[in-house]
C-alpha cells in the first residue's frame, strides 16, 4: 500500500458546507503533505477551516474538491489507521472513565487485555489513574481532554489529528503533556497534525507550522522549525535563544488580517 | 436515624449538612401526613353533619367500611388484580413497542420521514375514540382494554424517544465515527444508552397514561375491573363503590409511580455516584 513518500498529502483541497439555507465554503485550494513521523502545527484565527481539514483528513464526510491521500491511498470513510482528537471532547456521560478510553478499543474490537491494560497505561502517564471509576461530569475540563486524549491514544493510529488538545490545560500540564505526547510520537513514529491557537506551543512542540488565515481559509505561510529546537524538548524549546526570533516572526504572520 | 447519619457523615459539619437535610425531609412529610388526615377529617365531619350529601360524596367511614367488607368477600381483590394486570401488560407492551417502532425508523431514516405525518396523525387522534373499532374486532373483553391501554401508550412513546434518538449530541456520534463506528455500533454504544434516561421518563408518563386506557376500556367493555366497579356503581347510584374503586386506582399508580421514580433513581445513582 505504501507507493507515497508521504503519510498525508493534501491536493487543492477545497470544502463547501452546504445547509439549507447557505452555502460556505470553509476552505479553498489547500496543498500540503506530511512526512511519516512528522509533527504538523496549524495555527491560524478562528473560523479559518483548521477544524474542517482534520475532519476532513478523518475523513467524516466527503470533501468538495481535491484529494487527501493517507500512505499513498486515498480517504473514503474513516480508518482505524487515524486517530482524531476532536476539539469537543465528547466523553459519554454515562460511561467511566475507564469505559470511555475503552470506547474505540471496543468499535474496532479489539479491546483485549493488552490494549486495556496499554490504555490504562497511558491514563497513569497523564496523571488521572485515580479517576478510573468517575465519570466525566465529576473532572474538570483539563482532566476530561485528558482522558479524551488517552482515548484517542489508545488504539494506537499511525497518524494523529489533535484538535486544540490542550486548550483547557494549566501550564504545568500543558507542558507536561507537551512532553509525553512528543515522547509518544517519537516513540511510536507517529505522524501527527495539531491545531493550536498557542504560537509558543506551536513553535515547542511542531517540527513545521503551518499559518492559515482568510475566508475561504488557505495556508497563508509555512515555518520550518529549526533543528536545533526541535531536538530539545517542549520546555527547553522554549528557553533556546532561537526560540523568540521564530515566535516574533509567528506572531506578525499571524496578526496581520 | 442519628446512627446512621453518623456513619454517613464524612465529618461533624457534614454530619450537621445531612441532620439538616433529614430534619427538612422529615417536615414535608409530616406536612404531607397532616393535609391528608386534615382532608379526610373535614370530609368525615361534613359528611356526617349533612353540610354535603352524603349519599352523593360517601365519607372516608363509609368508604372504609365497604373497602373492608369487599376485601373479606375477595371481591375487591378480583376487580383490583384484573385492572392492575391489564395496566401492567398494556404499559408494558405499549412502552416496549413504542420504543422498538423507535428504533426500527431510526435504521431507516427514509421511513421515518415518510412515517412522520402518520404518527402525527395518529398522535393527536383521541385513541378513546377507537373504543369501538377495537371492540367489534377484539370483543368486549380483555383484548379491548389491553388495546386501549396500548393505543394510548405506544404512539407517544415512539414519537418522544425518535425524537430523543435524533437529538442525541452530535459530538458523541462524531467520536465514534471517527473510530469508524458502523450504524450498529453507534445506535448500540451511543445512541441508545444516551436514550435511557428519557425511556425512564416515557415510563412514568405512560403510567399514567395505561391507567386512563384500561379505566376508560373497562367502561366501555368489561364486566369486572375497577373501571366496571366505577361505571356500574355510577349507574345504581352506589357513591361509595365509585369512591373505594378510586382511592384504590389513585393509590396503585401512585405506588407504580414511585416505584419507576425509584428505579430512575438507583440508575442514575449507579451511573453517578
Ligand atoms: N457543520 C458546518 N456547517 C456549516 N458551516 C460550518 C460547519 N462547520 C464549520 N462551518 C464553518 O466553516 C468555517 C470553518 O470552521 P472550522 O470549524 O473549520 O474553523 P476553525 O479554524 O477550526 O475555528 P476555531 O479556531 O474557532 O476552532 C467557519 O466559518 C464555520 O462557520
Ligand atoms: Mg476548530
Amino acid at each position: 500500500m505504501k507507493t507515497s513518500l508521504y503519510a498525508i498529502e493534501i491536493q487543492n483541497l477545497t470544502h463547501t458546507y452546504f445547509t439549507k439555507k447557505a452555502e460556505m465554503t470553509a476552505i479553498r485550494s489547500v496543498s500540503f503533505s506530511v512526512n511519516p513521523g512528522e509533527f504538523i502545527v496549524i495555527v491560524g484565527p478562528s473560523g479559518c477551516g483548521k477544524s474542517t481539514i482534520l475532519s476532513l483528513i478523518a475523513g467524516l464526510f466527503p470533501f468538495t474538491e481535491g484529494e487527501i491521500l493517507l500512505f499513498g491511498a486515498p480517504v473514503r470513510q474513516p480508518s482505524s489507521q487515524v486517530g482524531y482528537m476532536l476539539q469537543k471532547d465528547g466523553l459519554l456521560e454515562w460511561r467511566t472513565v475507564d469505559a470511555n478510553i475503552r470506547l474505540g478499543l471496543e468499535i474496532q474490537h479489539i479491546a483485549n487485555a493488552e490494549n486495556i491494560a496499554y490504555a490504562r497505561k497511558l491514563l497513569n502517564r497523564v496523571g488521572l489513574s485515580d479517576s478510573l471509576n468517575k465519570y466525566p461530569t465529576q473532572l474538570s475540563g483539563g482532566m476530561r481532554q485528558r482522558v479524551a486524549l488517552v482515548r484517542t491514544l489508545a488504539t494506537r493510529p499511525d497518524i494523529l489529528l489533535l484538535d486544540e488538545p490542550f486548550s483547557a490545560l494549566d501550564i504545568q500540564h500543558k507542558l507536561y503533556l507537551e512532553e509525553l505526547l512528543v515522547q509518544l510520537l517519537a516513540d511510536g513514529q507517529k505522524t501527527a497534525i495539531l491545531v493550536t491557537h498557542d504560537l509558543e506551543e506551536a513553535i515547542a512542540i511542531g517540527d513545521r507550522i503551518l499559518v492559515m488565515g482568510g475566508k475561504p481559509g488557505q495556508i497563508r505561510r509555512e515555518f520550518i522549525v529549526p533543528s536545533e529546537l526541535r531536538q530539545l524538548s517542549p520546555i527547553k524549546a522554549r528557553g533556546h535563544p532561537a526560540f523568540r526570533p521564530l515566535f516574533e516572526q509567528l506572531w506578525n504572520e499571524v496578526e496581520t488580517p | 436515624m442519628k446512627s446512621y447519619l453518623k456513619r454517613k457523615a464524612v465529618s461533624s459539619a457534614h454530619e450537621r449538612y445531612l441532620q439538616k437535610l433529614w430534619f427538612t425531609q422529615l417536615q414535608v412529610w409530616s406536612t404531607q401526613l397532616a393535609i391528608l388526615v386534615i382532608f379526610l377529617w373535614i370530609w368525615e365531619v361534613a359528611a356526617n353533619r349533612q353540610w354535603i350529601d352524603p349519599f352523593l360524596f360517601s365519607s372516608p367511614s363509609r368508604i372504609w367500611s365497604l373497602a373492608v367488607q369487599m376485601t373479606l368477600t375477595g371481591e375487591l381483590l378480583h376487580h383490583t388484580w384484573l385492572t392492575l394486570w391489564e395496566t401492567i401488560v398494556g404499559f408494558l407492551i405499549g412502552t416496549l413497542a413504542g420504543i422498538a417502532v423507535a428504533i426500527l425508523i431510526w435504521a431507516s431514516p427514509f421511513l421515518s420521514r415518510v412515517l412522520e405525518p402518520y404518527l402525527v396523525m395518529l398522535n393527536s387522534m383521541p385513541k378513546v375514540a377507537l373504543g369501538p373499532l377495537f371492540i367489534v374486532t377484539m370483543g368486549a373483553g380483555f383484548g379491548s382494554v389491553l388495546a386501549m391501554a396500548i393505543s394510548i401508550t405506544v404512539i407517544i412513546t415512539t414519537i418522544v424517544i425518535h425524537h430523543r434518538f435524533q437529538s442525541v449530541d452530535q459530538s458523541y456520534l462524531i467520536v465514534a465515527r471517527s473510530f469508524g463506528a458502523t450504524r450498529s455500533q453507534i445506535f448500540r454504544k451511543i445512541i441508545f444508552p444516551a436514550s435511557i434516561p428519557d425511556m425512564i421518563a416515557a415510563l412514568k408518563v405512560n403510567v399514567g397514561l395505561a391507567w386512563v386506557g384500561v379505566i376508560v376500556g373497562e367502561f366501555l367493555v368489561s364486566k369486572a375491573g375497577l373501571g366496571y366497579l366505577i361505571i356500574y356503581g355510577f349507574q345504581v347510584f352506589h357513591l361509595t363503590l365509585v369512591m373505594v374503586s378510586l382511592w384504590i386506582v389513585a393509590i396503585i399508580s401512585a405506588v407504580m409511580y414511585q416505584f419507576i421514580d425509584w428505579l430512575e433513581h438507583r440508575w442514575i445513582h449507579h451511573r453517578y455516584s
